[in-house]
């Protein structure tokens, strides 16, 4: 392999893939980039760059001049370590033995390759599926990944539930303490049929990331007999493993009508929030009493500190006692990206129900916040 | 208790329990019970093809030493703490066995759990010695704290296969002294007002506290008795053996102690378990015993306002085997359907079949109940508020009153629980 | 036969219904209908140790993922399952003593899941016998009730059959791996590893049928003088005093031998995993390209030391295996029975042994060896077993 590329391409493209690959590779390969030139695969790239953990690939394409084609296979990390210092000038990457020398202006290295022929198969791009934009992407994933559970001993709730039907692209998350669920039109690919996969709720989010660049366009692909979700966008592609489990059924958990509801202010709750729980143990919970005269907030006991705070609020309703383990709470808040957000309630055992409001005093739709509370004890 | 083994039993005689006859017993209400060469005995338990034949428990190596010998073994002089190399001159047609100290840890935690059925004033010294202050069980168990000892060597030997001896008295240190004197297998109790005369007459070396050296020192001065040193005054005690060491002997000869038993501070697991008569396969009465041990946890958990996120349990075969099989929750809990029901699918999923001699269930990682985070799916289930109307009826009626539906069929024969049967509490 | 059935030395039956197995997989994925029995999902592959249970597992994974369904050895497919790094092949080894629950629930979980690469999800668990209780009842579930494209395969010795619990064996088919004839092996070395035809054949004739050995006393002198050391023993046995230097000599020649072997395979893996991690590049600035992975050596590094003890322990189990077909070799020679010895090359030793000790007291040597791999297996110290072996090999 002897080829020649731009330095601002190549840094880029090997920083992207070299961010995915695992710290501790369980294969040495797996620490490896590989380098691809002008090989059929690469479908018109001159070189592509790609990474692999066996849950996620990545791969981006560069343009390169190819004097020779070829496979090479290098650490990724000493690989981005050089690329990342280069002067700016055209780099000149060849394939000697069992080394790959880079030569960039008068700066000169030399890598020990790994055993190309071991790196394992990268997994197909599934057929395209349909397509948004970056930034919606981008927002979607972070209010719903929020709500994704951290416990890998039960995968289903690991993940972030992608439907597709039809113009309608929903996204949910539950990790059964809290739902959140963002709903929103996108563009389906002609032939694409209504589906519905669990996608690990971290990679998404590091994909959408990555990929959610406003003003950019954002491909699915999706095949779920592969198993596969993939996201394309200028000119990055990755792939993830999809979780098969069975997620729960949650529409039926959506509650139907509730008999108060409040609406306040978000960024004065979200500070009060964290005043009152500062007093108490870390992981208390925080009660919040409404009424039609305003909002107590209060955290701590009788042994502890405690502390309490009043806030206007807009109430219609019966008056409710409610608390909630704060951090979730105020996950929620922060997740509906308006300055004003709807709570509704219907017991203090019940889930209560947080949506973005919009400057006219309107429920914005599309997202929703589901909390179940925290059951004060005695 | 290497040391008191060692001391004249003649002098002592008169306070050992023979056939459930022994010296008056009230104001004992401390008791120290030690298992008798216990390493020894729990692998003889696994091995009963070693029972006539010297054991030795220990480090096989060349540097090892022993951890335990079985009596046969001690008569040819086989102790504790000496050199493997060393015993096996002594004793050389001994077994010598590697110590297997999971098992240990097992029997211990069993036998524990025996003596906090009785009292939760329990302060384990060692896997096999503990204290024990039975003055509050006394009241409730109507019993007197001979009584209570003779129920405690019973179990032990019924439900672990092992012997236990125990010292009844007034004061910590008198009641372990007591159980070092009349082991293997044995019972002493001595009286509040025979303290003196059951301490007086032993050698100085029978005191907490006077090692070989200040035994030496004492006897120089003509000091050899227990009387000896109580007779002595205390300035002049402090000259020949300092200060600190004459302030604590000088009480201790008087056979004054005012240490109390201070059992472990925070509890670290709450559980029931159940030795059954016969041995049985019956999964369905065993799942009927599992329901009966979910509930007392659930109601011990409830009683001390804990919660507990690990729910295990524990089966003993007919062979002794025995198996922990555990599985975390997503939150903590204290109602006694949830625990049953990860109690149930332990056993269906990760027991292999076998008859069984003991089930309980144990909860572990506890925490302090302050507001329980609701889950989605599980809209609200009414347990707790069942439980908690069953606690209350308990409280007034007694246990008996209120018991899940599958419970009111017969129980099982059980052994352990002699009558009239104690109100006891999960330990 | 194709280049990863090749591997798979002296085993023509189970090759066969492995490539059957295979062509019907290569069906399936094709979408096209297979003949019913030929492919299953749970597989338990036994044979005496040295057969080549796992190379046969490998061999069989690799003909799954094979771009031609046939384990050609060429395609990436069947290059990365044998070196061990395709993505749908997991590869359980267990390092200590027994496969943990926690261990077998992630590979469950992973199991579940569809292939990258739309062929097969493989799982290879290697001793199978060495799975704890609650490690085989969350294989069982799996197992059971296997995903559509999840295939287990399990390896087992076949002289602790039992130790895989039955409900396991029921869900399985078994494959059964015989001791490879001597001539098969012979061929292999020849062919694979360029040994002259002679010393190939002597080699082949003294492994008791263990691939893995024949190649080792084939190409390394090392291996074939610790080997004569070992057969030195039984007739070296002459004072009192020589039992405890021989007990000496045969425990510190498996060790030697041992470190030796992961000594080159631990180096080797260091190497490869340091230029993974960043390290062996020159050129301003690249020495820092390796910070932080001191982590992820030291975790190969207590890797590889729980593997040299099981080397150990299997090496010094070969030297018993090697002596105890001595002692055997006597019997045989005692009996007049012309069956193959086990050491041919030391069968005047035999005729010695035989005239001057009685079968009773070379069938008590003998036990005293099996009695010594018995307590090894058990986790008796190694020196303490062999010292009471030797003793009674001495005595009689």
């Amino acid at each position: 392999m002897k080829i020649r590329v731009e330095r601002d391409g190549l840094a880029d493209a090997v920083a992207w893939v070299a961010r995915s690959l695992p710290s501790r590779p369980p294969v040495p390969v797996l620490g490896g980039v590989l380098l691809d030139a002008g090989s059929p695969d690469s479908e018109g790239e001159a070189l592509t760059i790609s990474g692999f953990d066996y849950e996620v690939s990545a791969t981006v394409g560069v343009p390169a001049t190819i004097a020779d084609g070829g496979r090479t296979l290098v650490s990724g990390r000493l690989l981005a370590d050089i690329t990342k210092a280069l002067p700016n000038q055209p780099v000149e990457i060849a394939v000697d033995g069992a080394r790959v020398s880079i030569t960039c202006g008068s700066a000169r290295f030399s890598l020990p390759t790994m055993p190309v022929e071991d790196y394992p198969q990268l997994p197909p791009m599934p057929p395209h599926a349909g397509e948004l934009t970056g930034e919606v992407f981008g927002q979607a994933v972070a209010q719903v990944a929020i709500a994704a559970g951290r416990d890998d001993t039960l995968p289903m709730l690991t993940g972030v539930r992608v439907e597709i039907s039809g113009e309608t692209l929903t996204l949910v998350a539950t990790d059964r303490f809290r739902l959140a669920m963002r709903e929103f039109t996108w563009k389906p690919s002609g032939d694409v049929e209504d589906a519905a996969v669990l996608v690990p709720a971290r990679t998404l989010a590091d994909a959408a990331k990555s990929l959610g660049t406003a003003g950019k366009t954002v491909e699915l692909a999706l095949s779920s007999s592969d198993g596969l979700l993939g996201l394309s966008g200028t000119g990055r592609r990755t792939t993830t493993r999809l979780l098969d489990a069975e997620f729960p059924r949650y529409r039926q958990l959506l509650p139907t009508e509730q008999t108060s509801n409040a609406i306040i202010e978000v960024s004065p709750l979200v500070e009060a929030i964290k005043r009152v729980s500062l007093v108490a143990e870390r992981g208390t919970q925080v009660r919040l009493e409404f009424t039609g005269g305003g909002l107590k907030l209060s955290a701590g006991g009788d042994d502890e500190g405690s502390a309490e705070e009043e806030l206007p609020v807009q109430f219609d309703g019966e008056p409710v006692t409610i608390a909630f383990n704060p951090g979730y709470l105020q996950d929620g808040l922060g997740a509906l990206h308006t300055d004003r957000a709807e709570l509704s309630f219907t017991t203090p055992n019940r889930p209560a129900l947080i949506k973005p409001v919009d400057e006219n005093g309107e429920v914005v739709a599309g997202y929703l916040y589901l909390l179940m509370p925290v059951r004060l004890p005695g | 208790m290497g040391r008191s083994g060692d001391l004249p039993r003649g002098l002592v005689d008169r306070f050992v329990v023979r056939d459930g006859v022994g010296p008056d017993d009230s104001g004992c209400s401390i008791l120290h019970v030690d298992m008798d060469a216990f390493y020894a005995s729990v692998e003889i338990r696994e091995r009963p093809e070693l029972k006539d034949k010297p054991v030795v428990v220990g480090g096989i190596g060349n540097r090892g030493v022993v951890s335990s010998a079985n009596y046969i073994a001690r008569k040819y002089g086989v102790r504790s703490a000496m050199p493997t190399s060393r015993a096996r001159r002594l004793c050389p047609h001994a077994v010598f066995v590697s110590p297997t100290f999971g098992l240990y840890q097992e029997v211990s935690r069993g036998v524990l759990g025996i003596f906090r059925d009785i009292t939760p004033l329990v302060e384990p010294l060692s896997l096999d010695e503990a204290f024990l202050d039975v003055s509050g069980a006394l009241r409730r168990m109507g019993m007197t704290s001979g009584r209570i000892g003779q129920l405690i060597r019973e179990r032990v030997e019924a439900e672990h296969g092992i012997t236990c001896s125990v010292g009844v008295a007034p004061t910590k240190f008198v009641a372990k002294l007591a159980s070092g004197l009349c082991k293997p297998d044995g019972m002493l109790v001595v009286p509040k007002a025979s303290v003196l005369e059951f301490l007086h007459p032993l050698p100085v070396s029978a005191l907490w506290g006077v090692g070989k050296k200040t035994a030496e020192r004492l006897a120089d001065v003509g000091l050899e008795r227990v009387a000896d040193v109580a007779a002595a005054p205390l300035p002049r005690l402090r000259r020949i053996i300092g200060n600190a060491l004459a302030e604590h002997l000088h009480p201790l000869a008087h056979g004054y102690d005012d240490r109390a038993v201070e059992p472990e501070s925070v509890d670290k697991s709450v559980g029931a378990e159940e030795t059954f008569e016969v041995d049985h396969w019956d999964r369905e009465l065993l799942k009927r015993e599992l329901l009966r041990l979910s509930e007392k946890t659930a109601a011990a958990l409830r009683g001390r306002g804990l919660r507990g996120r690990t729910v295990s349990i524990k089966v003993r075969f007919a062979d002794f085997t025995t198996i922990t099989r555990s599985r975390t929750l997503l939150v903590p809990t204290d109602v006694t359907r949830e625990i049953f029901k990860v109690a149930c699918q332990l056993l269906a999923e990760q027991t292999p079949p076998g008859a069984v001699r003991l089930i309980g269930v144990r909860m572990e990682q506890l925490t302090q109940d302050s507001g329980e985070q609701l889950l989605l799916d599980a809209p609200e289930s009414g347990w707790r508020e069942a439980d908690q109307a069953a606690d209350r009826a308990r409280a007034k009626f007694g246990h008996a009153a209120i018991r899940p539906a599958s419970l009111l069929r017969q129980a099982p024969d059980r052994s352990g629980e002699t009558e009239p049967r104690p109100d006891r509490t999960p330990g | 036969m194709t280049v990863v059935w090749s591997q798979v030395v002296g085993q023509a039956e189970a090759v066969e219904v492995l490539t059957k197995a295979a062509n019907a997989a290569a069906m399936i994925v094709r979408g096209e209908q297979a003949a019913a029995g030929g492919m299953t999902h749970a597989w338990l592959f036994t044979g005496p140790p040295g057969s080549g249970r796992s190379v046969a597992a490998r061999a069989f994974a690799a003909a799954l993922q094979c771009d031609s369904g046939t384990g050609c050895g060429e395609c990436s497919g069947c290059r990365t399952t044998m070196a061990g790094t395709h993505a749908d092949v997991r590869l359980v080894v267990p390092e200590g003593l027994s496969i943990s629950v926690a261990e077998m629930r992630a590979l469950v979980q992973t199991a579940a899941r569809r292939p990258t690469n739309g062929r097969w999800q493989v799982v290879i668990i290697e001793d199978a016998d060495r799975l704890t209780e609650g490690a085989a009842n969350a294989l069982l579930k799996a197992v059971e009730e296997p995903p559509e494209r999840t295939v287990f395969l399990l390896c087992a010795p076949s002289d602790h059959p039992d130790d895989v619990s039955v409900t396991i064996r029921s869900r399985c088919r078994g494959v059964s791996l015989r001791i490879p004839p001597a001539k098969a092996i012979a061929e292999v070395l020849v062919e694979r590893d360029s040994v002259d035809p002679d010393t190939a054949q002597w080699a082949a004739s003294v492994c008791g049928g263990h691939v893995g050995r024949a190649r080792r006393l084939a190409t390394d002198e090392a291996a074939r003088e610790r080997r004569a050391a070992v057969l030195r023993i039984p007739l070296g046995l002459r004072r009192p005093g020589d039992v405890f230097t021989l007990a000496d000599e045969l425990v510190k020649a498996a060790e030697t031998e041992a470190s030796e072997q992961s000594e080159s395979r631990d180096e080797v893996e260091r190497e490869a995993l340091k230029t993974a991690l960043g390290a062996g590049g020159t050129g301003k600035g690249t020495a820092s390209a390796t910070r932080g992975s001191a982590g992820a050596l030291k975790e190969l590094e207590r890797r590889q030391k729980s593997r040299a003890t099981r080397t150990q322990r299997d090496t010094l189990d070969l030297a018993l295996v090697d002596l105890a077909g001595f002692y055997r070799d006597v019997l045989v020679t005692n009996s007049g029975s012309d069956a193959a010895l086990n050491h041919p090359d030391h069968a005047n030793d035999a005729r010695t042994a035989a005239a001057s000790w009685s079968p009773e007291s070379t069938l008590r040597r003998l036990e005293a060896v099996l009695a010594c791999r018995e307590a090894l297996e058990l986790n008796v110290k190694p020196r303490i077993a062999v010292e009471a072996m030797v003793t009674t090999l001495y005595y009689g």
